[in-house]
């Protein structure tokens, strides 16, 4: 005999338990006046097959609370950030057209040679503004006017 | 996880939930079967356990197994490539029940000089038993001819050593897909009556 092959007994008997789909409900009425239980089997499956819920990292709510307040802020301000970064690059525009003279028309090129004006920050700009002390230039010529 | 564990793992998931209604009735009657034929040795579980603790934790085993590439106590694996899920699952309920029908401390049930003898019988000799014990049965039923072509197809195949699918024993009993579903209900009968009587 083949000894890879089941036992035709284990075999008759797998082929035995084979229930007709037509006929499982009558069958499984009749397993159940024995008093099998198939509830305890079908939540056992069910608890099986459905996906674990990952519990979330104890720091991910404070994150999101910080994330929700930072927007906040950002929502509220973001017109007044947008029209001061607007006028910021008109400003600099001005100079470089050369509407504040010639010095500080040179210095606004050499600061912002290379550079996207559409990317310029309030922060570039108070840096320029007091690096060359373009202030003073600016009411100096503003008086020349 | 490898590519074919994961792969098992979606098959199996899949086979679950669009057969578990139909095969948790035949999980159930292949473990009674065991029991009550006494075919895996003195034919009870532990007391406190039931049938449906045994299928349970087949599908437990199994699903272990094809969630980790490691191997040991606990765990089953399934390649689909080498047998259904079903017969899977049969095994290792099969496996599960003559451990705990075996264990040492489930040894003390008092049975019957009587129950002691069938399962020690070779598994050959165990399957001509029911055949013709089943033979007997089916003397006096309708559809007897039908019946009796399926346990020759039985003993054929066994001699053969082919396997006694229901796709071989309808091939090999030569009665058309009614006709072999009309037979195998009334041989299903026939095999509780003879469990039940050897319970």
């Amino acid at each position: 005999m083949d000894s890879k092959k089941k036992d035709s007994l284990d075999e008759f008997l797998v082929f035995h338990s084979l229930v007709d789909p037509e006929d499982v409900q009558a069958e499984r009425e009749t397993l159940e006046k024995e008093g099998v239980n198939f509830g305890k089997m079908e939540n056992a499956i069910k608890e099986m097959l459905s996906p674990k819920k990952e519990s979330a990292p104890p720091w991910l709510a404070a994150a999101q609370k910080r994330k929700a307040a930072m927007d906040s802020v950002y929502n509220s301000s973001k017109a007044k950030l947008q029209e001061k970064a607007a006028n910021a690059k008109d400003l600099v525009a001005a100079i470089k057209g050369g509407r504040f003279g010639e010095l500080a028309q040179k210095q606004v090129m050499a600061h912002f040679r290379n550079r996207d004006l559409s990317s310029m920050s309030e922060k570039d700009i108070r840096t320029l503004l007091e690096d060359c002390d373009l202030l003073h230039l600016l009411n100096g010529n503003k008086k020349d006017e | 996880m490898g590519e074919r564990l994961s792969q098992a793992l979606e098959l199996f998931e899949k086979e679950l939930q669009q057969n578990w209604v139909t095969w948790q009735v035949g999980l159930v009657r292949y473990a009674q079967s065991l029991l009550k034929g006494k075919y895996l040795g003195r034919g009870r579980l532990p007391e406190g356990m039931d049938v449906e603790d045994v299928v349970i934790e087949a599908v437990k085993k199994t699903l272990a197994g094809l969630k980790t590439t490691e191997t040991g106590k606990g765990l089953r694996k399934w390649d689909p490539a080498k047998c259904s899920l079903y017969n899977f699952l049969c095994g290792t309920i099969k496996s599960d029940i003559s451990d705990l029908v075996n264990r040492k401390d489930n040894q003390n049930q008092d049975l019957p000089d009587d129950d002691v003898g069938v399962y020690e019988t070779k598994e050959s000799a165990r399957f001509l038993d029911l055949m013709s014990a089943l033979e007997n049965e089916v003397r006096e039923v309708n559809d007897k001819e039908n019946v009796i072509r399926i346990i020759r197809a039985a003993e054929k195949l066994s001699k053969m050593t082919a396997e006694l699918s229901a796709e071989n024993l309808r091939d090999a009993s030569g009665l058309n897909q009614q006709e072999f579903k009309n037979a195998k209900r009334t041989l299903d009968r026939a095999v509780q009556r003879i469990l039940e009587r050897r319970q």
